[in-house]
């Protein structure tokens, strides 16, 4: 055993340990928590950059043993498995400095603190997982973790949004995990390849192979919150913002979008399923899924809870990507999962930063408050506008290559989908923004504390505002060499260029 | 002079935005910033040689900025607009207490506005013209009134409706022609089997900014709310973005299109007169010189009709078509910053001067002798030979008909301007007040001059005897006009009116119909939806304590037989042992 293949299994080690070692942890012991946390988020963060390094000379990592019934357990990094480790690590470090800050005064910090760092092991894990059943265990490992997290308030609200994922989650996991033990006993044991490993199987599966597809997705569709089995998104909203902020963008809806990439590409390759005609039904159902969350989100006057509309439709717009063939589409795809995942957090931290210093939780009191949050108020601007897709913010870069996409592969009617979801994206965004900026305050701010210097607290302000200049940056140098919209091109072209 | 200067011409507005959104940022520095915000811009316009190009792999997609003569052209009258509307603004905005979200939003406006001209591919082009059109809401809704809060509303409300056109075509043409790149888009859109429909989508996408009928809407009602600076700048630069627009994109040099030139020459000289009666009839002076701009961009789309028509005319047209819209833009925008001079005009003799010029920047836009107009009013006439067959023969006397509306349309502007100075109550002339007045002189002068330069410098042919005598002769449309329009148009109140914003205030009636319609039947009807949903969960597991009752007794029972148990388990054994063996 050497280093290539240990550094997958570290890369999870260094937030499954700090998870463990929190657990253990006394409530007062703020100080050594905090150092934990903020080490292993930094730790990870600087083994993914050495692996990306490595992966830019060509060096390979793996991580391989067998575990139970001829299954093994494969960890491996590639091109794919980057844009999501990428994410999760660069945004947990984020998250965490947030969360600490969030939840100064709340109860159970370690607790939250431990399930949090195990949460962020579990997505890592999902973007790791190099064959279907570690997917599975990483998969469920993350419904789990999150559980606690999602009812971390103990009010009875979030005890029944809790029930509600815990339902809605199992229930998906229980089709995934039938799905890959039915492909296990049709071909036995599969790693994700690029381009597909199941083109080569007897013809005579291929009805088998439309059911697994049907499983699995329907299963992962769980998570990514496709309708009509996104129920309960919207009600999760009332897990602390910090919990919002990772489950909208890097974790759950994340792990849902990214197995349904890792199905179609690797699993089965987008040539492969379109060829079995599994494609359209999905192109169709994330049609629907992103017109139905955004005429949904219009209407909500609670901020967090028109945010997770929005992510209903948004992450959608991976699926859709991904349902499309050509290696336009595939971009588009893939490059949002990054997208959606930087404006979205920003997003979720701007209400968070709202909820917790001014008690405004609600769209209708959001008059003025441009003026008492600029800064806050700037990163959230961006954010929507780059959910809109206007440009330079990354969202547009998402959009532009989608709508080509769906051109080049003869769906134009996928790019009215985009064009209506433009619309209704303006409709509910803009008036926000509308009330922040251009209407005078109803009265003064029900402060929570003094105001300092800062117009929230830095722990809370920095990471928001950090994610929003990257919102922006990551479309305004959408060219440069290590853009999300590069990696997303060089996935794609070994798709399409086996 | 180093290509960098283009990199330059647009940081220096960005980086005014967030100089005025700091609030340390001292206020003399924000004024300093918007009053020269252009002048990077104008010096690239004037020194920087066509066909210089910007390698810029990182940005965007990754092609560099560039431009051509067509471009220099309109950056040309852009910045000088923005230069004098900024220097206006910066007076302007003396006693405002908002005037760095002011700033902010102007400073960007422009930024995008430049942008345009130095793109040379398609997202670039479609940044710059979303960072402008978003950036311009804050100028429109600025004063925060009412009218200026619904006048908003249509706008965004286009400016949407106008992008998802703009992209939708782009796209379109991008999937077509396989190549992102702006020089090669009018050809991609000649070849592509849809053809008609990208350039439909471009046509009216672009027209709303452009002002074309029938999106033009918002103009009338945009206009008089937003502060004078802005309107200025609307009107005269912003709207001319429309018509870059349709220059670069449209395929005017690739094939003949009769059928879009004869629409486009009907539509135009729809506008043309159509928005001039409705100007006539308005009593807010800035209201008038929205439909002022709406009717001169139709005699604009008139031209382009013209260029569509004949493929070998297009170079003259675009040449012809872009001197028109610096003439119109330059005395557009000293109108409208006109109307704001008029309300600084405390004396007497200083109403009379302002009634002066304005008188002079309306001849300008009219085209009356010896101004700039006059020489884009005889370009575009020459043009009328390659309109299609049944239009050939009459562009000639329509453009005089057209002259004619215009002209009324001026006369109840000036009407207007003097009907606001001679009731408006003396007051002290404070120094914002002069600096209002002098930088809208200068803008009088600029409107006066800058055409008769730009052509002598190749803009466009002047024939000989421009500035003969005979030119007050031909000019008889204009005077026709002027005394028609002083025996009619005096009154206050003209009938039959036509509402500020005509279609569009049915737009705003149909919209919040719509709205209300939404939130009242729609939404909840939905919301039960997912409420179906939770309530599945709750009747598949309705609650701990309730659990299933026969599960309970089933394994009640199995406990009462555990003997039972035993026995199989030990049977099974045996028999499995035994056949082993």
């Amino acid at each position: 055993m050497n280093l290539h293949e240990w550094l997958p299994l570290l890369i999870l080690g260094s937030s499954l340990l700090t998870g463990i070692c929190i657990f253990f942890l006394a409530e007062e012991q703020r100080g050594l928590r905090t150092f934990l946390n903020l080490a292993g988020a930094f730790i990870k963060l600087a083994l993914v950059v050495y692996m990306v390094v490595g992966m830019a000379r060509g060096e390979t990592y793996e991580t391989r043993f067998p575990i139970v019934l001829g299954f093994d357990f494969v960890l491996k990094a590639d091109s794919l498995s980057l844009l999501l480790v990428g994410l999760s690590s660069g945004l947990w470090l984020l998250t965490t400095v947030y969360a600490i800050g969030y939840l100064e005064h709340w109860k159970n910090r370690s607790r939250f603190f431990g399930f949090f760092s195990f949460c962020v092991t579990a997505s890592v894990g999902v973007a790791l997982a190099g064959n279907p059943i570690t997917f599975f265990i990483f998969y469920e490992f993350l419904t789990l973790s999150t559980y606690p997290l999602v009812i971390h308030r103990g009010s009875v609200e979030a005890l029944r949004a809790g029930r509600t994922y815990l339902w809605y989650t199992m229930a998906g996991g229980a089709l995934v995990f039938t799905g890959v033990v039915w492909l296990h006993v049709l071909v036995g044991s599969v790693d994700f390849r690029e381009a597909g490993v199941l083109a080569v199987v007897d013809p005579s599966l291929y009805p088998s192979l439309t059911l697994i597809f049907a499983l699995l997705i329907c299963g992962l569709g769980v998570k990514a919150a496709l309708v009509p089995l996104h129920g309960w998104l919207p009600v999760a909203m009332v897990a602390p913002a910090p919990v919002s902020a990772l489950l909208h963008a890097v974790a759950v809806v994340k792990a849902g979008a990214f197995g349904i990439v890792r199905v179609v590409y690797d699993l089965f390759g987008v040539q492969f399923a379109d060829q079995l005609g599994l494609l359209t039904p999905l192109t169709i159902a994330a049609s629907i899924t992103i017109l139905y969350g955004s005429l949904r989100a219009l209407t909500q006057d609670d901020l967090k809870k028109r945010l997770a509309y929005s992510t209903v439709s948004q992450v959608s717009y991976i699926a859709l990507g991904v349902s499309m063939i050509g290696a336009t589409a595939t971009i588009g795809g893939l490059v949002h999962l990054v997208h959606q995942g930087i404006m979205k957090i920003t997003l979720f931290f701007c209400a968070g930063i709202f909820a917790e210093t001014v008690h405004v939780k609600a769209i209708s009191n959001m008059n003025g408050i441009g003026r008492r949050f600029p800064l806050t108020m700037g990163a959230f601007t961006i954010g929507a506008l780059g959910m809109i897709g206007v440009p330079p913010v990354a969202g547009f870069i998402s959009k532009w290559y989608l709508g080509l996409g769906a051109m080049a592969s003869g769906q134009p009617w996928v790019l009215l989908v985009l064009l209506g979801s433009t619309a209704l994206n303006a409709g509910y965004f803009l008036p926000v923004l509308y009330r922040a900026w251009f209407r005078d305050p109803d009265g003064p701010w029900h402060e929570e504390g003094p105001v300092g210097r800062l117009e929230a607290p830095w722990m809370l302000l920095v990471p928001c505002l950090i994610t929003g200049l990257l919102s922006l940056l990551t479309g305004v140098f959408a060219g440069a060499d290590w853009s999300p919209l590069s990696l997303a091109r060089i996935i794609a072209m070994k798709e399409y260029l086996p | 002079m180093s290509p960098l200067w283009i990199l330059a011409a647009l940081l220096y507005p960005l980086a005014g935005v967030i100089a005025a959104m700091v609030p340390r940022t001292p206020s003399v520095v924000v004024r300093f910033w918007m009053a020269t915000l252009a002048l990077p811009a104008l010096a690239v316009a004037l020194a920087l040689p066509t066909g210089t190009s910007l390698e810029t792999a990182y940005l965007l997609l990754g092609n560099p900025l560039a431009w051509t003569d067509l471009s220099r052209l309109f950056l040309l009258f852009t910045s000088i607009l923005w230069s004098i509307a900024g220097l206006y603004a910066c007076f302007y905005t003396m006693p405002d207490p908002r005037f760095r979200g002011y700033a902010a939003c102007f400073l960007a406006s422009f930024a995008g506005n430049a942008g345009l001209f130095f793109s040379t591919d398609i997202p670039q082009f479609y940044t710059f013209f979303a960072v402008m059109t978003f950036s311009a809401y804050g100028l429109v809704v600025h004063t925060r009134t009412p009218e200026a809060v619904r006048a908003g509303q249509l706008y965004i409300g286009m400016a949407v409706l106008g992008e998802m056109m703009v992209l939708s075509g782009l796209i379109w043409l991008a999937y077509s022609g396989g190549s992102l790149l702006l020089s090669d888009a009018p050809a991609a859109v000649a070849a592509s089997p849809h053809r008609t429909w990208i350039i439909a989508l471009l046509l009216f996408g672009f027209g709303v900014k452009a002002g074309l009928l029938p999106v033009h809407v918002w103009l009338p009602l945009a206009h008089p709310v937003a502060p004078t600076p802005a309107s200025a700048v609307l009107s005269g630069a912003m709207i001319k973005a429309g018509l870059f627009g349709w220059l670069v994109f449209l395929p005017g040099g690739v094939g003949a299109y009769p059928g879009w030139g004869s629409l486009l020459l009907g539509g135009g000289l729809l506008a043309a007169l159509g928005a001039a009666f409705a100007g006539m009839t308005q009593t807010h002076p800035k209201a008038n010189l929205a439909y002022s701009s709406i009717s001169q961009m139709g005699v604009l789309t008139m031209g382009l009709g013209m260029g569509l028509n004949n493929p070998e005319a297009w170079e003259l047209v675009t040449g012809v078509l872009a001197f028109y819209a610096l003439n119109h833009a330059l005395a557009k925008g000293s109108l409208f910053l006109a109307v704001g001079a008029a309300h600084a005009a405390s004396r007497e003799i200083t109403r009379r001067w302002v009634l002066v010029g304005s008188l002079l920047a309306a001849l300008v836009l009219v085209g009356g002798p010896w101004t700039g107009g006059s020489l884009s009013k005889a370009a575009l006439k020459k043009l009328g030979s390659h309109a299609p067959e049944i239009w050939s023969g009459h562009v000639g006397w329509l453009l005089a008909v057209s002259a004619f509306a215009t002209t009324l349309l001026l006369v109840r502007f000036l009407f207007l301007q003097w009907e606001s100075m001679k009731h408006a109550s003396a007051h002290s002339s404070s120094q914002a007040d002069q600096g209002v007045l002098w930088t809208w002189g200068g803008s009088v002068l600029i409107c006066l001059g800058v055409p008769w330069l730009v052509a002598w410098h190749g803009g466009i042919p002047i024939k000989s005897g421009a500035m003969g005598l005979d030119q007050v002769l031909k000019a008889w449309p204009i005077l026709l006009g002027a005394v028609v329009g002083y025996g009619w148009l005096r009154r206050s109140v003209i009938r039959p009116s036509i509402p500020a914003g005509d279609l569009g205030l049915w737009v705003l009636a149909g919209s919040s119909a719509v709205a209300r319609w939404w939130v009242g039947s729609v939404a909840p009807r939905m919301e039960s939806v997912d409420l179906y949903s939770d309530r599945a969960v709750e009747m598949l597991v309705p609650d701990e304590r309730a659990a299933p009752t026969w599960l309970d007794g089933a394994d009640r029972t199995l406990r009462g037989l555990a003997w039972a148990g035993s026995a199989i388990m030990t049977l099974s054994f045996l028999l499995w042992w035994s056949t082993g063996s």
